[in-house]
């Protein structure tokens, strides 16, 4: 093992994403504040607070689609905040992004979408292809879909098909933008027991931005409510129940 | 004005990436082939039909001014010239403006308020080598070979037109069209269209990929595309034109 892959899999043990005092404005409205949040291998963390509250900016940080304007963003042991686009699309390769509207490729049918990440990065056969693809639309119960266009899925059924494209190159990593938004109960819960179960099975850090109160209970193994860019409370979603901090308290008397 | 300013480094920035991206790996052939199907196969019929409305409009035009001086001998020459050296490449450029500018700013404005732009980046491929490459490269390619075409419907259209009113074989027509043409005329003329393609693939490319504020951010983009990118290939032209008279006289 050279010294390189040593220092990387010394950094993969430790956290998958630590962040650290990061800060993010647009114009002079601060978005984020000095925020920090640790993910470990294998644990959801649940991303909670009000429409605005910097919640899904930070996800586009952490992957790198904005720039942070101060702080440091390790995922898998890699500073993302110092790396060119050449570095960044490396650690890109080992995480996921479930996009809030799926951001399928309209143009493009499930099969071809599913298979976007290994058409650019594997050199797998077309026959190997197409067996990943139906394997990861069967591990979101989308097999039967293959041939659909995005504008011929339900909600749901896009959402499912991003998140099978999102795994694709087996991320150690996933972000998800409000998975459940906008669907009906019985479909959002389909999708956390997912989320819950890739995190599980795949040993996945997953980082879940939502509004759902109770799709973060089922889901995570600890919750961060952000309120005005800052972090109001980190820890067990019990915790957050029993926290006397007015905020979380008006929070939690809203949403439920 | 910091506006434009803003707009401009932009602008320079962006063609600066897509040239970077354009010589260095990895290439994305594919989607080449795609985009010059898109913009080359599906705008020729358009494009054959201005090149062959213009070749009619040119011979009435010319027919009728030069009957004054008798020397309608020369409609042949006219037409061939004018169609060569200005008309057919400033139509050709100006109809791909018109409908590959706006298709590539409201396609990519679209990608980009459905976040299917970030999915792209997000994936860990290069959402200007895979969108703005292939669509400026294939606006190069194709921006000549349709105004070849148009050269050809203009001028066949030119002498059906001049037939009617005054009966003149094919041949004689082309002979006496193609008399005083040389490549000097032919080649900087039919070439110059990669650069207008380059402007209409850059202008469409950056406005789309720029978009913000929905699908009224996405008709925004396409009418910018047609409108920048036509006023570009018009001052482009005059530029190109006077540079070709100074190198080749």
């Amino acid at each position: 093992m050279d010294k390189t892959s040593a220092v990387e899999q010394r950094n993969d043990e430790r956290n998958a994403v630590e962040v650290r005092a990061l800060s993010k404005s647009f114009d002079s409205q601060k978005v984020l504040d000095r925020i920090d949040l640790d993910v470990k291998k294998g644990e959801t963390v649940a991303v909670l607070g009000r429409s605005g509250a910097g919640k899904s900016v930070l996800l586009k940080l952490l992957i790198g689609l904005q720039r942070a304007d101060s702080g440091s963003i390790r995922i898998l042991g890699h500073e993302m905040t110092a790396l060119r686009t050449s570095g960044l699309n490396r650690v890109r390769k080992r995480m996921g992004f479930s996009f809030q509207y799926s951001a399928l490729f309209d143009s493009l049918d499930v099969e071809r979408n599913v298979a976007f990440p290994l058409d650019h990065h594997t050199k797998l056969s077309t026959a190997e292809k197409r067996q990943k693809v139906l394997e990861l639309l069967r591990t979101v119960g989308m097999e039967g879909s293959i041939e659909k266009l995005p504008a011929q899925l339900s909600g749901g059924m896009r959402k499912r098909v991003g998140i099978a494209r999102a795994l694709a190159l087996d991320p150690e990593v996933m972000l998800f933008d409000e998975p459940t938004a906008g669907l009906d109960p019985i479909t959002a819960h389909g999708i956390d027991t997912l989320i819950r179960r890739l995190g599980q099975e795949r040993n996945i850090a997953s980082i879940v931005v939502t509004h759902d109160l109770r799709s973060a209970g089922l889901i995570s193994d600890r919750v961060m409510l952000l309120n005005e860019g800052r972090v109001s409370f980190e820890g067990p979603f019990e915790e957050l129940e029993r926290s006397s901090d007015p905020f979380v308290q008006q929070f939690l008397a809203l949403s439920s | 004005m910091v506006g434009f300013l803003r707009w401009f480094g932009e602008l320079t920035f962006f063609v600066l990436n897509v040239f970077r991206a354009t010589i260095t790996p990895p290439f994305h052939f594919g989607e080449l082939l795609r985009q010059m199907y898109e913009i080359g196969v599906r705008s020729l019929p358009l494009v054959v039909l201005a090149g062959a409305a213009i070749g009619v409009v040119l011979s009435l035009h010319s027919r009728d001014s030069l009957v004054r001086f008798g020397a309608t001998s020369l409609v042949p020459v006219l037409i061939v010239m004018s169609v060569i050296k200005e008309t057919g490449p400033i139509i050709t450029a100006l109809i791909v403006s018109g409908r590959v500018g706006a298709g590539i700013g409201a396609e990519l404005g679209s990608m980009r308020v459905t976040e299917q732009i970030d999915a792209i980046e997000a994936s860990a491929v290069d959402p200007v080598r895979l969108l703005a490459v292939t669509r400026v490269t294939a606006c190069i390619l194709m921006l000549p070979l349709l105004t070849i075409f148009a050269n050809f419907s203009a001028i066949v259209m030119g002498w059906i037109a001049n037939t009617v009113v005054d009966y003149i074989s094919f041949t004689r027509y082309i002979d006496s069209g193609f008399r005083v043409v040389n490549f000097s005329d032919l080649l900087p003329s039919t070439f110059r269209t990669a650069a207008f393609g380059a402007i209409i693939g850059v202008i469409g490319c950056f406005q789309g990929m720029r978009t913000k504020g929905g699908t009224e951010g996405v008709g925004r983009s396409a009418t910018s595309s047609v409108v920048l990118s036509s006023l570009f290939v018009i001052i482009a032209d005059v530029l190109l034109v006077r540079i070709i008279q100074i190198i080749w006289g």
